[in-house]
């Protein structure tokens, strides 16, 4: 068990390692930031002096070895923005961008685990047949759109709800935290709904297929068998089967809403890690995007790790190997 | 395949009332996107079109119900939503399409390889497919295309370059157990190369998930490149995709203008709805287990 | 006489499918008293399975039991509500499925699934309920039982696994046990021990047994009385001696003579030629008419099951003639 842990561990380092690598030379080839910093009627002595300044005459071997000592300390540059760390300006954004990703697998977990095992159940009932509709029209809507649908009707037509920013933050346990109180609540609503919908989609769709096939299974006729009513063989047993593949792909999906959100945060000018990374590439600034790239494949290398780990956990047969 | 086979697969394929209906929705598409030139009214590309004292109109279709200039309203430049719409049609399936079929080929090529090669090649052609596959599609796409720029060959490399792995990792797991079927023995033995093998002899045989994957993962492609088209990462301005319609839609949203949002957008959901109801469909027919 | 504990009449379960209709079961009669053990012979898809699930209606669609009565000691269980049902299932009737791997859920200990089956009849409280559980491991001869109440399926073999099984089977103490093909999946050598072990605990319990098996050795060996099916029908129905030493029905004596041991030294092992045939759209006549030496003309017509010695039936229109 331990051995396969350091296993892993080694893995995901590799697998940063390569990424900050093939990012590093992305950027190294993708422009002269000197160009865009300076006016253009900067001297050739000025422009010079800014390269040396910013290091960016040197070798690229010695540009990358750089870059990987000052990120193994915290260093990954500054922004020419705002001329600040840039990890710093994405840390900050952090606790924003998983407010909604967290508020929107809550809230796609809470509907549609129980309409999947509805749909399951009763699968050729008129809410089945609705919820699986919907379920194909959750998956076949671009996020965006919904994303704008959702401003026009509530926020533009019916004025029911803000359309842009976090509103009020309350500070919990030192982090800041918008949902805690009525106006970041209301804030929060369009956003985590747009992520929502698909994920709640996909749940939905998984949940029933997993049902459908674990009914399908000798140890279910046997529970019958046993005399145990149809309630419990489905609210204990099949569910607890399903339950570990479903947890586990959500947990998986963690990583792509809050790629998403890249997206979302755009539209409802949430102050997340994602509105930072577009705004920094229409604004040409590298090092925050580069950033931004390496801290995020540091989440999703822990994110996947977590879940490989809790899945070994949740499922008996894997556990004791 | 043999005729029969073939009718076979049509009957269970109509069974379906959903599966139908998605490949009408997609056929319809098509045809829109191919016929864009001859029935929309107006090339939105072409500038010397666009005039703009016909901007910020309103959708005159729900007033006078008539096929006109301007039906579905025009954007900021003066461009009818209407033709608009149909162009971006047009980029979205092309994209779709020359994505998906990229990245197939490759991704079953690679997998094939991999599959039938085994030992150190399977290997690491797995470790690279893994490694990807850990990171969110959408992230590699937006990397890409914030380096490389915007550009519709561009952004059909990054969406391959995104989902080659999905056919790889089908095809390897195909070829893994075609593998060891006689027919393959029978080929080796006889003295046949192994490239004519992979490609002559067992690729027929791997096709069926690779269909059914690619049918969802064209769904899937449209709606990255419009998704990195809203965001100003997808194809140029000049030639809007649906997505970047939304985008310029999203824009004038606060002055009520909401046509330019909503008229592409029905179309995307339009053509990823009978995309997706027909991958469905395909995957039930061609999925030997749940017939049951 | 021994109380009657299962009386089946004319039981008929259909399977309504897109290619037709299977006759799974049709016309299955049989009776059973305390301490019988009954054996259900036949080839796979005869029907035998179907029988046993259709004694507890654990059919499910596109199946349906058309026909019949199963009086349980005198109640009809296909009459029954389902909740009553639930309340005679693993408490009064209980059966003991084939495939020992798929029959307990792998996401729960062994000890809890047969607390389950405690306490789904009779409300005992928790420490009782695994006081008991690990009785009745032990009963079933699986040493360390209460350390093993907190281990999952996989990690018993198949031997134990179907030990557990049986376990849960006899947790309420039934009067009647289905076993379907017990020791079918199992090694030879685990065999011979989990029919004992069957064979012992109806014995010493006064219950009653349903013995499913392909197996006609094995039936000669465990039962008192032995019911051969045949697609679907019931061909022959008597005593353990009678059947297996006076087989009337071509196809029992075939069974008979199939089985290797009964052959004399040295000469080919005798198969009953052909296969039983396709269960939807059967011909009207005798269903083993295709395979029999004897067939003739009034085979054409199905024949029905007649008494030619005391307590033994035979559904064949040549033997009832000799």
């Amino acid at each position: 068990m331990f051995g396969y842990l350091l296993k892993r561990i080694l893995q995901s380092l590799v697998v940063l390692l390569c990424v900050s690598f093939v990012v590093f030379v992305m950027m190294y080839h993708s422009g002269d930031p000197v160009e865009m910093l300076l006016p253009p009627e900067a001297t050739q002595k000025q422009v010079q002096e800014l390269r040396h300044h910013l290091g960016l005459d040197r070798p690229f071997a010695v540009q990358y070895w750089t870059f990987l000592k000052n990120a193994l300390g915290g260093d990954l540059g500054k922004s020419f923005v705002f001329n600040q760390p840039a990890v710093r300006l994405i840390v900050e954004r952090i606790p924003a961008t998983l407010e909604l990703a967290l508020s929107a697998i809550f809230l796609a977990m809470i509907i549609g685990i129980p309409a999947g095992m509805y749909a399951a159940v009763r699968p050729t009932s008129w809410p089945a047949k609705a919820i699986m509709s919907g379920s194909l029209l959750g998956i076949s809507l671009p996020v965006f759109w919904l994303g704008i649908i959702l401003v026009l009707t509530f926020s533009v037509t019916l004025g029911w709800l803000p359309s842009s920013g976090r509103g009020e933050t309350t500070m919990f346990a030192g982090i800041r935290l918008g949902f805690l109180n009525m106006n970041g609540f209301r804030h929060l609503i369009l956003p985590s709904l747009t992520i929502a919908v698909f994920q709640l989609a996909l749940i939905i769709r998984l949940v029933r297929a997993g049902m459908m096939e674990v009914m399908l299974q000798d140890f279910i006729k046997f529970l019958k068998a046993k005399g145990l009513s149809q309630k419990k063989v489905i609210y204990i047993h099949a569910l607890k089967n399903i339950l570990i593949p479903v947890v586990t792909i959500i947990g998986l999906q963690l990583g792509n809403i809050i790629a998403f959100a890249v997206v979302t945060e755009s539209i409802f000018a949430w102050p997340g890690m994602g509105k930072l990374v577009i705004d920094s590439i229409h604004g040409l600034d590298r090092p925050v995007v580069l950033a931004y790239l390496l801290i995020v494949s540091l989440i999703f290398v822990i994110l996947n790790f977590i879940v490989d780990l809790v899945y070994t956990l949740l499922d008996p047969r894997i556990r004791l190997r | 395949m043999t005729r029969e086979a073939w009718s076979g697969f049509w009957e269970d394929f109509t069974q379906s009332p959903s599966g139908v209906f998605g490949a009408i929705l997609t056929l319809l598409c098509g045809l829109a996107a191919l016929l864009a030139p001859f029935i929309s009214p107006q090339n939105p590309y072409d500038l010397t079109q666009l005039f703009l004292e016909k901007s910020h109109l309103g959708p005159t279709l729900f007033k006078d119900w008539s096929y006109s200039h301007f039906m579905l309203g025009s954007d900021g430049q003066g461009r009818c939503m209407y033709s608009a719409i149909l162009y971006g049609m047009r980029i979205s399936l092309y994209v779709g399409l020359a994505s998906t079929l990229l990245s197939a080929t490759f991704g079953t090529l690679v997998g094939l390889l991999a599959g039938y090669a085994g030992g150190k090649t399977d290997a690491m052609i797995m470790r690279i497919a893994d490694i990807q596959l850990s990171f969110p599609a959408i992230l590699i796409a937006l990397t890409i295309m914030a380096i490389w720029g915007q550009g519709l060959f561009k952004i059909i490399i990054a969406i391959s370059v995104v989902n080659w792995v999905f056919y790889a990792r089908t095809a390897r797991g195909s070829t893994l157990s075609e593998r060891e079927k006689d027919y393959v023995d029978a080929a080796r033995a006889i003295g046949m190369p192994a490239t004519l093998i992979m490609v002559k002899e067992m690729l027929p045989n791997i096709l069926a998930p690779i269909i059914v994957i690619g049918t969802v993962r064209v769904a899937n492609a449209i709606i990255l490149e419009s998704t990195l088209s809203f965001l100003g990462l997808g194809v140029p301005i000049t030639e809007p995709s649906l997505g970047s319609l939304i985008y310029e839609g999203y824009q004038e949203l606060f002055s009520g203008e909401w046509w330019i949002s909503m008229f592409p957008g029905i179309g995307l959901m339009i053509i990823v709805l009978g995309v997706n109801l027909l991958g469905d469909r395909l995957r039930d027919v061609l999925n030997p287990r749940l017939k049951r | 006489m021994t109380e009657e504990i299962l009386s089946v009449r004319g039981l008929k379960t259909y399977f309504f499918t897109h290619n037709g209709v299977v006759k799974a079961v049709d016309g299955m009669s049989c009776t059973l008293r305390r301490s019988q053990i009954m054996g259900l012979v036949g080839e796979s898809g005869a029907g035998k399975s179907v029988t046993g699930f259709s004694i507890l209606k654990l059919i499910d669609p596109p199946g349906k039991i058309v026909e019949g009565e199963i009086f349980f000691r005198g109640r009809d269980l296909l009459k029954l509500p389902d909740s009553e049902l639930e309340k005679i299932r693993g408490n009064r009737v209980s059966m003991v499925f084939q495939d020992p791997q798929t029959s307990l859920d792998p996401v729960f200990t062994i000890g809890y699934q047969i607390r389950e089956a405690l306490t789904a009849h009779d409300t005992v409280g928790r420490r009782h309920a695994m006081n008991r559980a690990g009785e009745l491991l032990t009963l079933v001869g699986i040493p360390s039982p209460v350390d093993r109440l907190r281990d999952y399926p996989h990690q018993f073999s198949g031997g134990m696994r179907q030990r557990v099984v049986i376990s849960i089977a006899m947790a309420s103490g039934p009067d009647l046990i289905i076993a379907d093909e017990p020791s079918t999946a199992l090694d030879v050598t685990v065999q011979a021990q989990v029919l004992i072990l069957l064979r012992n605990l109806v014995r010493d319990h006064g219950a009653a047994m349903i013995l499913i098996t392909h197996d006609i050795a094995l039936v000669g060996q465990f039962c008192d009385t032995i019911s051969v099916m045949y697609a679907g029908h019931l061909v022959e129905q008597g005593s353990k001696e009678e059947v297996i030493r006076r087989p009337m029905h071509p196809y029992t004596q075939g069974l008979i003579a199939s089985v290797p041991g009964h052959q004399e030294r040295r000469k080919r092992l005798k198969q009953i030629a052909g296969m039983m045939p396709n269960l939807i759209n059967m011909p009207p006549g005798c269903p083993f008419l295709p395979r029999c030496n004897l067939g003739s003309k009034t085979c054409e017509v199905r024949p029905v099951l007649q008494e030619v010695r005391p307590g033994h039936f035979v559904a064949c229109h040549r033997r009832a003639e000799a």
